[in-house]
């Protein structure tokens, strides 16, 4: 009974899967199979209608402009190495606790994530920052590694964030609601990165060198490191802080960080080099998301006229579990999936089967789209795909990726046990998002 | 051949470098929008309608440019491992299915933007901003998608596989 129920919707994602293998690109394999429910289901003339306006109506639209102008901010951020002067700002401020420029590192990472969105250019900038630093004061590979490969993910999750931008698309959860309440988790991410650095070097002390020799900076030149992020504090302040205040849409927020960064990047070398090439790599990551999208698109579409996915939300909803158990149940999956597929991929994959169960239970949009976020970032920085952690070793070729890998596992359990407190305490979110 | 098929290429990167200074345009066009009206109380007429036209220029003149740099995710988790030939024969057969899903959509495309330039099809704002340009680019872009598609399986069959740019050239800024 069940499966004659979900059968045609089964048959859909079996044929994903089989594509997916195939190696088919994921946004023309997501499209196919969309493609191919759409044609069971319906008569031809009104699939060809459907396909003749879906990709325009998947595009033309004035809130989706945020996602490439974040991402011309972040490029430009990148190029203008704003992250070296939050470096500096915590190497200042931290660099005399025990593991102090781990922390720094990590420091840095939020600082630089408040104004880009991506965890692979968090992570490279900072490895170019900071690893040689680390690694030149006795710093063993292992925490240094760890440190620049987790702290890189903070990028997606301290707004703006361009995976929960590509999760409002697709769920139309309100991206303004996602930002507010991304920020205590994210913030509260790197404070634990920084505790769990303190605790890890005080156990092993052998991971850090001691800070004796080191002359105390002073009060006067810590603040004076803080007025060099000037650059770093105007862009949080036009982007995220006219978003929180509530005086700019998402939109016009992110034409505005894009217009400061690129005139950070102008006051610098290279600007034409930097500007030219920002707007190449913008353009071409834009392109290739917007595929995905149309692709997922057409996917949730050929599965819905399957009934698959309110089908399968009503039999878990029957199931009468509570809905943090039921979760969990959802989020075990992203942790185990994202070891081998990249999380925008895996997003966009799995909400139109999974977005309709989470309505269903009524759980909340925004704190799943947070846990989600955490969930795919985990596997950024776990063998045999972590992205972050390829960047690290591509960024330090003499460190064995073994290593890198070892230094992320204290942060992977750090990033469970924030996920799990997320569950147990969702206000920690939610404090700040009316429903 | 192969020189026909680098000249197609090479202009279907110049249409990748429109794609990606449609990005500038469109943050100044936003930008003296939200400037016009914080200061002078007069907002960018269309500004918004330009906006979606030049997303829309920026995603689909991108694409062709986008799959020539291989810049399309794709899971290779289970064909890694695949002797070299069957790996040569996956992406062939991954690339005319991506061929026929790229016409099964430029074709219906193509279809609406002639409908939407007949009918002077256009947009309920203010100013009745019209949507068939849009509709047009959209379909070309599709149909360059579908054409580098075709060089890439000459390029296979043909033994003369595109050389590309390595990764760690640019940043890899994405939302990843």
């Amino acid at each position: 009974m069940i499966l004659q129920e979900l059968g045609p919707g089964l048959g859909i994602i079996g044929l994903l899967l089989v594509l997916l293998t195939l190696r088919i690109p994921i946004a023309f394999a997501l499209a196919g199979a969309g493609v191919a429910g759409l044609v069971m289901a319906r008569p031809w003339r009104a699939v060809e209608y459907l396909l003749s306006t879906f990709a325009y109506s998947t595009t033309a639209n004035f809130a989706f402009i945020v996602l490439p102008l974040f991402l011309f901010m972040g490029q430009m951020a990148f190029s203008a190495g704003l992250s070296r002067d939050a470096f500096e700002a915590g190497q200042k401020w931290l660099g005399r606790i025990p593991g102090g420029l781990a922390a720094a590192t990590v420091f840095g990472c939020a600082a630089f994530s408040t104004i880009c969105g991506s965890s692979v250019a968090t992570a490279s900038t900072m490895a170019r920052v900071a690893m040689p630093e680390m690694l030149r004061q006795g710093y063993l590979p292992r925490l240094a590694a760890g440190c620049v490969a987790a702290g890189g993910t903070l990028g997606v999750l301290i707004p703006p964030s361009g995976i929960l931008v590509v999760y409002s698309i697709v769920t139309e959860v309100s991206l303004v609601k996602l930002f507010v309440a991304a920020f205590v988790p994210g913030i509260m991410t790197a404070v634990i990165y920084i505790i769990g650095i303190y605790v890890w070097v005080k156990l092993r002390p052998e991971l850090a060198p001691t800070n004796d020799k080191q002359t105390a900076p002073s009060w006067g030149e810590k603040f004076a490191v803080l007025g060099k992020t000037w650059e770093l504090l105007i862009l949080f302040a036009a982007v995220m802080g006219t978003i929180y205040l509530g005086v700019a849409t998402p939109t016009e927020a992110a034409a505005m960080g894009a217009f400061f960064s690129l005139i950070a990047v102008l006051r610098r070398p290279n600007r034409k080099e930097n500007v030219l090439s920002g707007m190449r790599d913008t353009g071409s990551a834009t392109c290739s998301i917007f595929a995905l999208v149309i692709g997922a698109g057409l996917f949730s579409l050929g599965l819905s006229t399957t009934q698959f996915p309110t089908k399968l939300a009503a039999m878990v909803s029957d199931l009468n579990w509570s809905p943090t158990a039921t979760i969990i149940v959802i989020l075990i999956p992203y942790l185990i999936l994202g070891c081998f597929v990249d999380g925008l991929s895996m997003i966009l994959i799995t909400m139109p089967i999974v977005y309709p169960i989470v309505t269903q239970i009524g759980y909340n949009g925004v704190l799943f789209g947070l846990l989600v976020t955490k969930s795919v970032e985990i596997g950024a920085i776990t063998p045999p795909v972590g992205l972050n952690a390829f960047v690290v070793k591509s960024m330090a070729p003499d460190v064995p990726l073994k290593e890198i890998f070892m230094g992320c596992l204290p942060f992977v359990l750090m990033e469970i046990f924030i996920v799990a407190l997320l569950i147990a305490f969702p206000q920690i979110a939610l404090f700040a998002v009316s429903d | 051949m192969v020189a026909l098929i680098e000249a197609v290429e090479w202009l279907i990167m110049r249409l990748g470098v429109v794609s990606g200074f449609a990005t500038l345009v469109i943050t100044i066009i936003v930008v003296v929008d939200v400037a016009g009206r914080a200061i002078f109380n007069s907002p960018l007429h269309s500004g918004v309608e330009l906006s979606e036209l030049l997303l829309v220029a920026m995603v689909f003149l991108g694409l062709g440019s986008a799959q020539q740099s291989r810049q399309n995710y794709a899971i290779d988790v289970a064909s890694r491992h695949l002797p070299q030939w069957a790996q040569k024969l996956l992406e062939l057969v991954g690339y005319a299915f991506c061929l026929g899903v790229v016409v099964l959509l430029a074709w219906p495309s193509q279809k609406q933007a002639f409908n939407s330039f007949a009918r002077g099809e256009a947009g309920f704002g203010i100013v009745a901003f019209p949507l068939w340009p849009a509709r047009f680019i959209l379909a070309f872009g599709l149909w360059v998608l579908a054409v580098q598609f075709t060089c890439d399986i000459l390029r296979l069959l043909l033994g003369a596989p595109k050389s590309i740019e390595p990764a760690d050239t640019h940043s890899g800024v994405g939302p990843e």
